[in-house]
């Protein structure tokens, strides 16, 4: 909070209750905001935040408690309410219209409110916003055409052009560029300075740390606590996340030695893709068996497509893959299934799992033609309980038997069933593409040590992350990957956040 | 109306039932992996035709029903071509099939067949199961039936079996929901996809066939009227489930049925409302539940890697 604060806040959201079918979402949770503040919400995945950021922006009604704005309740039946009442949200998955310019998406949500302008007014009042808060968003770019970045300031602009007071981001920067995310964080405390009262959704301690005036933790639906950023500590917001907390392992692996011939050796490959941002452009790398090669970059810099090439998911469109030697460029899924290549896809559920199928199903399909587990193609259902229930103990997936409907475990567990399914064949090269995005704290810590187990057992581990702390405690070396070419490569030790940063971004540094 | 008279019905219900039933659970094998079928009429359509060419030509019922295979087979291979090979829209390409395959059933009727369109072929036999048969009402109805109607019945738990027991019918399962997660767990899309659609071919055939070579043994032009899509929307009705698509299938066939034998009964009733009727059902039956209904989430969506 500001020192010059107003002494009664803005906004209140007081005793939310909202339950959905077998969970509780939230609990009796309080929480205020006041006019000019940042206030975090901190929690694990399934906490409970965008619940009731949901609630305050109409999204969902709860089923007791109330939202009061300048001390009178809200009737918020739709997020139509709570725009017209200043109230606005920057959601994960942006709602703009892609083959939309900037201006006519700025026109469509101001129709949205009843204010009718014309294609030009839109364009001016796009012009003007981005002057006053130095956004630099061109009102005439397609917004299919712009970087998520610019995306996500074009989806501020519309919260602003219908004068939010009430800005609520959920989880901003985890699209960012750390200059990018440095440039966010300006902009939301220059708004803050202009009175805007901020919720900020976030899983980043650290940065939390650096731009909120008060924190509020959830867990399990709960309101922990609402702590000063001033007296927090990461130590301390953690532990009101998760409860306890064991001294988790986030040490840097160091420079280990490692065998001299590499596993898999990547030839001048380049990919193509549906959109040019994930396009690959003859880059060659070598895995070694024992070493985890981090592959830094920021969203769209090929890192899916590269590793999607290697899994033989998608097509190659110049260059060569070898696996011990053997030209495996050519070879389908399976075929490179069977020669020990294990994929954790970038998008988990659109690529990694079938949310509608089982829990076992999910962890059988690729092993169903196994002989162990089907005979002429007819499965042998014992056999496959007797697997199942193995991997489900082995992997620690929290799931009430293995016949649940695998899209209604939380992130985490999701997360764990596709581990479980390309490790429990012990794989020796992974290649794990974003495999801790959106995970709770405790999966975050899993997730690493699976693939620190799967290293040490001699597996080649090509691990991409957008999260560059998590790159540089995971990986022996760090490839950075800026659009679509190799960029640099790395030690991790002794590498920086900062000059990772830079390469990311384009500035090649030696 | 008699206990008899329902008796009747339901022979007449189950006669009709079982073309329906092959195309229908041949659409829940196709669009269990994703694959939509709107050409399940043309594959029927063709079926029906190739028919009784191969009756004619040969005198002998096999190898009729083979041919019937071979010709919704044939239709599924051309859609497979047109949407997996060179990517069209799995709606229009269905739709265009549709219109080709009544031209051209149409069109080869006398030219193939010949002139004389009324010669009929070799029609399959009624097969009474001993004692079954001659249970009171129900007897005649379901065990005094040609195999192919036997057959019918035995797809039912066959199909329920082939997508819930075998490695096949995991892979389509995985395949009609997230085609790329199946792809990144090592099962081929596409050839998932073209069993599934050359399956559905080879039942719709069957199927349209049956209308044929089950009855008066003669082809008429457009003698489908419309059952694909009676079929389409029975997979629809039944939730994509073979035993489900079973009870829609049983439904539209015994109000056809009724309706059939109502005009029979001289009601006062126009006979033509009394035709609309199946299909009313069929689209009461739609507007009622449809919106309750959650199809695999990659229905109708080429998969392109």
């Amino acid at each position: 909070m500001p020192d010059d604060a107003p002494t009664r806040p803005m906004l209140v959201a007081d005793q939310i209750t909202k339950s959905y079918p077998g969970v509780v979402a939230n609990h009796e949770v309080s929480i205020d905001l006041y006019a000019g503040e940042i206030h975090a919400v901190l929690g694990e995945n399934g906490a409970g935040k965008t619940t009731l950021m949901a609630i305050i922006y109409g999204l969902a009604r709860p089923d007791s408690g109330e939202v009061r704005l300048d001390g009178t309740p809200l009737a918020l039946h739709s997020p139509k309410d709570a725009l017209s009442h200043g109230i606005g949200f920057v959601q994960q998955h942006f709602s703009l219209i892609p083959t939309l310019t900037v201006a006519q998406n700025m026109v469509l949500s101001l129709s949205n409110s009843g204010e009718k302008v014309s294609v030009g007014e839109g364009t001016e009042r796009v012009r003007a916003l981005s002057a006053r808060y130095g956004l630099d968003v061109p009102p005439e770019a397609l917004v299919s055409s712009l970087s998520v970045g610019l995306q996500q300031r074009a989806e501020l602009l519309k919260a602003l052009a219908r004068n939010a007071r009430v800005l609520i981001l959920d989880e901003p920067t985890s699209v960012l560029t750390p200059q990018e995310s440095a440039e966010l964080s300006d902009l939301l405390t220059r708004l803050a300075a202009d009175g805007v009262g901020i919720f900020l959704i976030s899983h980043k301690l650290e940065e939390v740390l650096r731009i909120a005036d008060r924190i509020s933790v959830l867990r399990r639906g709960r309101m922990i606590g609402t702590v000063a950023a001033k007296t927090a500590t990461q130590r301390s917001l953690a532990e009101m996340m998760v409860g306890e907390l064991s001294d988790a392992p986030v040490v840097s692996a160091g420079h280990r030695p490692r065998s001299e011939t590499p596993r898999l050796v990547v030839e001048n490959l380049s990919v193509r893709s549906e959109s040019k941002r994930g396009e690959v452009h003859d880059v060659s790398l070598e895995l070694f068996p024992g070493e985890v090669l981090g592959i830094a970059g920021v969203e769209g810099s090929g890192q899916v497509e590269m590793l999607e090439a290697m899994a033989g998911v998608r097509q190659v469109t110049h260059g060569r893959i070898r696996l011990d030697g053997d030209d495996i460029s050519s070879l389908t899924v399976r075929q490179r299934q069977r020669r020990g290549i294990a994929h954790i896809a970038a998008d988990r559920h659109a690529a990694g799992f079938v949310a509608s199928l089982s829990v076992a199903d999910n962890l059988v399909v690729p092993v169903a033609g196994d002989r162990r587990f089907s005979q002429g193609g007819i499965l042998r259902r014992g056999a496959i309980r007797d697997f199942v229930k193995q991997a489900i103990e082995d992997f620690d997936i929290r799931v009430a038997g293995p016949d649940v409907e695998a899209g209604t475990l939380s992130g985490g567990n999701q997360q764990r069933v596709v581990i479980a399914r390309e490790f429990s064949r012990q794989p020796s090269v992974v290649l794990s593409c974003f495999a801790t995005r959106g995970l709770d704290f405790a999966s975050i810590v899993a997730v690493h040590e699976r693939v620190r187990a799967m290293r040490d057992a001699g597996a080649a581990v090509a691990y991409a992350s957008v999260d560059l702390d998590e790159l540089i405690a995971l990986s022996d070396r760090i490839l950075v990957l800026y659009q679509g070419r190799v960029a640099g490569i790395v030690d991790a030790e002794g590498a920086t956040s900062e000059r990772l940063g830079l390469l990311m971004g384009g500035s090649v540094l030696t | 109306m008699t206990l008899d008279w329902f008796s009747l019905l339901l022979v007449a219900a189950i006669a009709l039932a079982a073309p329906l039933l092959f195309a229908a659970l041949g659409e829940v094998i196709s669009e269990t992996a994703g694959v939509i079928n709107i050409e399940l009429e043309g594959m029927m359509l063709v079926g029906a035709f190739t028919g009784i060419a191969g009756a004619l030509a040969s005198g002998n019922i096999a190898v009729a029903f083979a041919s019937a295979l071979a010709g919704g087979v044939l239709v599924a291979a051309v859609q497979g071509i047109a949407c997996f090979i060179f990517g069209a829209n799995q709606v229009v390409a269905g739709i265009v099939l549709n219109i080709l395959a009544l031209g051209a059933t149409t069109f080869l009727l006398v030219s193939a067949l010949g002139a004389d369109v009324t010669k009929s072929a070799v029609t399959l036999e009624r097969l009474p199961i001993p004692i079954l048969s001659d249970i009171p009402y129900i007897g005649r109805a379901l065990f005094d039936q040609s195999i192919a109607v036997y057959l019918a019945y035995l797809a039912v738990p066959a199909v329920w079996w082939l997508l819930t027991r075998t490695r096949f019918g995991l892979a389509l399962k995985a395949v009609g929901e997230r085609p790329a997660a199946a792809e990144s767990m090592g099962v081929n899309v596409l050839k998932s996809r073209w069993a599934a659609l050359l399956l559905c071919g080879a039942l719709a055939g069957i199927g349209g066939g049956l209308l044929t070579l089950g009855g008066l043994g003669v082809f008429t032009p457009n003698v489908t009227k419309g059952i694909g899509f009676i079929a389409l929307a029975a997979v629809i009705f039944g939730r994509w489930k073979p035993v489900g698509a079973f009870g829609a299938v049983m439904l539209f066939s015994l109000v056809d049925a009724f309706q059939i034998r109502a005009q029979a009964l001289g009601l006062p009733i126009p006979y033509q409302l009394l035709v609309a009727l199946p299909y009313l059902v069929t689209i009461i039956a739609l507007a009622a539940f449809v919106s309750r209904m959650r199809p695999p989430a990659a229905l109708a969506i080429n998969y392109e890697r």
